[in-house]
């Protein structure tokens, strides 16, 4: 099995194997040092890339769960990353990622930070409420450890099982030198990570339309002013609501 | 070996059942006599119990047998002020569920009573009997977490107000109609009132107080429930650590309206308690309830289940009655199994600066 080493092989796998032609030159540009997403150079844009939007639990939660549990009212999202990824981009993340799974916008906010460490409420505009609790204190090299929990009127859905923890591992391997574990979730981007493989996914599906970069483009505002509002709702302490005007 | 002689009230507390087989268990325990709300006989079966004597009062049984030590306050939440009154006044020592009374001028009285009267008040919190709870305790205290910056729980379960119908009657379960906002047709005494546990948690393990809590209530799960069901809750403790408490009746349960058995779980878990505790060094993952195993049925109608583990080795239940009547009788005991009502107070209060939160809107400070 050909073994794929970094994002921008993945990508160049997924095009070849799907044999797509006719891609112009594109480049990975990476989150820097207070950056809120990694972009994707490509067609004279820089176009932000919401990988996580890719993620297949995420969508499935969205698309397919969603849609199967009555009226939903609340989502619930544990996240754990080391530091070198930020705290303010998990929370970027997360905040897109509550706005998927409930089908809203942010209405107003409220939040406590100690640290690296955040809980934040998010009323949607349509009534549903997200409680986030994020923290970027992860000591690197550790593996990202989310939960992402929706609940309906008439049912609920979880992108771990239940009774779980932790994020499940396609192989455990149990050897001299203690625990060893594999996930490869992509026969074409074989070797990468379940996060490069989502990554790569990400930029194969821009690079070839399916994705609409320019409305993730326009969307960086609205992404921006809700980070913004978060912030300020942490800056204040709980001691008002940071309301969003989006 | 003196044995002391027990009642039970009431049999409407979930609870109640638990305690009264741990009673019969329990060598240095005697039941007595029970009493029982309407239609609780039937519901729970307590036929079961045979020869100990039945009353529909808790009066008249507490006239019957003057030899009752010691009672099982397992009444519905608005009948506990009378109950522990009853109780006190005879010098009766009382076991109380784990809402003793959300009206603090209730509550009050209640420590008054047990101070004037001499009696031992001990509060049933079972998330107290886990050995996660100490090891998890032990770990942050070690410093292997480093600087705690935040703790989150959250203690799912079904809601019990198919076979327990008090519990979705605000007046029953909080005390009064009180709703959730000006306007709401929702009403407080719903799955904030009934899990105190991860407020007590979060308390115990850092040994803070709360600073200040924000809560909001989501739209309800359950289109039958007249209280909240589905909530959330964001604060901070004395001590800096962020918190975040979800005690949502998250988990669907059976339509019962007799509870024959515990089958009453629908989906996913019948109770989850879990936390991560977020440090700068490291954070933890904890299921504070066990996963044991799961079930899967086709008839008579398809059923996945998955049960959290009857939690311990040993009979904690029964532990915890036991080291209630060495408390009794003065003898020492170990083990930190039962609080105080006068040290469980704090947790009464945050509950209720919750729904202020939710009512107004606004982050309470405590």
């Amino acid at each position: 099995m050909k073994k794929i080493t970094t994002v921008e092989e993945g990508v160049k796998e997924l095009l070849e194997v799907n044999e797509i032609k006719g891609v112009g030159p594109w480049r990975l540009v990476l989150a820097g040092e207070g950056g809120l997403t990694d972009r994707l150079e490509y067609d004279g844009k820089s176009i932000p890339l919401y990988f996580w939007r890719s993620d297949p639990r995420l969508r499935n939660l969205a698309c397919k769960v969603a849609p199967r549990i009555g009226e939903l009212c609340a989502s619930k999202q544990t996240c754990a990353v080391p530091r070198s990824f930020g705290f303010e981009r998990l929370l970027f993340m997360e905040l897109d990622t509550a706005c998927m799974l409930l089908s809203s916008r942010p209405s107003h906010m409220v939040a406590f930070r100690n640290g690296e460490a955040i809980n934040c409420i998010c009323h949607m505009q349509n009534d549903t409420v997200a409680t986030l609790e994020l923290t970027s204190a992860l000591p690197e090299g550790t593996r990202w450890q989310r939960k992402h929990a929706i609940f309906g009127t008439e049912g609920m859905g979880c992108d771990q099982p239940v009774g779980r923890k932790i994020e499940s591992e396609a192989i455990y391997l149990f050897g001299e030198n203690g625990l060893d574990v594999h996930t490869d979730i992509s026969m074409f981007t074989y070797g990468l990570s379940p996060l490069q493989t989502t990554m790569a996914d990400c930029i194969y599906q821009i690079l070839t339309g399916k994705i609409d970069a320019g409305k993730w483009a326009e969307e960086e505002s609205s992404l921006n002013a809700w980070l913004s509002m978060a912030l300020a709702a942490v800056d204040a302490d709980g001691r008002v609501f940071a309301r969003s005007g989006q | 070996m003196k044995k002391v002689n027990f009642a039970v009230m009431m049999f409407e507390n979930g609870h109640a059942p638990y305690l009264m087989d741990a009673l019969l268990r329990e060598e240095r325990a005697n039941v007595v006599a029970i009493s029982v709300a309407p239609r609780y006989y039937e519901i729970l079966n307590l036929k079961k119990y045979g020869d100990i004597p039945v009353y529909y009062s808790d009066r008249e049984m507490l006239e019957a047998h003057p030899e009752i030590e010691a009672c099982v306050c397992g009444g519905a939440n608005h009948r506990h002020m009378e109950e522990f009154r009853m109780c006190a006044e005879r010098g009766i020592h009382v076991i109380s569920m784990k809402v003793p009374s959300l009206d603090m001028s209730e509550y009050d009285e209640m420590i008054r009573l047990s101070a004037e009267h001499k009696i031992v008040c001990s509060i049933e919190l079972e998330m107290r009997w886990h050995a996660e709870v100490y090891r998890l305790k032990e770990l942050i205290r070690s410093g292997a977490l480093g600087k705690v910056q935040s703790f989150n729980a959250f203690n799912y379960s079904h809601f019990p107000m198919w076979w327990n119908t008090w519990m979705n009657d605000a007046e029953a379960s909080y005390g009064k109609r009180v709703p959730l906002w000006p306007g709401s047709r929702r009403f407080r005494g719903g799955a904030l009132t009934d899990h105190p546990h991860i407020f007590d948690l979060a308390r115990f393990l850092f040994e803070s107080d709360y600073e200040c809590v924000y809560a909001e209530a989501a739209p309800s799960i359950r289109e039958d429930a007249e209280v909240e069901d589905l909530l959330t809750i964001i604060g901070k403790l004395k001590n800096g650590v962020v918190i975040s408490l979800d005690p949502s009746y998250a988990n669907r349960e059976k339509k019962l309206f007799k509870r024959i058995s515990d089958d009453f779980s629908h989906y996913p878990r019948c109770v989850e308690v879990e936390c991560s505790v977020f440090g700068d060094r490291a954070c933890a993952l904890v299921d504070l309830y066990g996963s044991a195993l799961y079930a899967f049925q086709a008839k008579p109608e398809l059923t996945y289940e998955v049960w959290g583990a009857d939690p311990q080795f040993n009979d904690v239940r029964k532990l915890f009655l036991r080291n209630f009547i060495k408390q009794i009788n003065g003898e020492k005991f170990e083990g930190d199994m039962a609080v105080s009502l006068d040290k469980y107070r704090p947790i009464m209060d945050v509950v209720n600066a919750c729904y202020e939160s939710i009512s107004t809107g606004k982050v309470v400070y405590l």
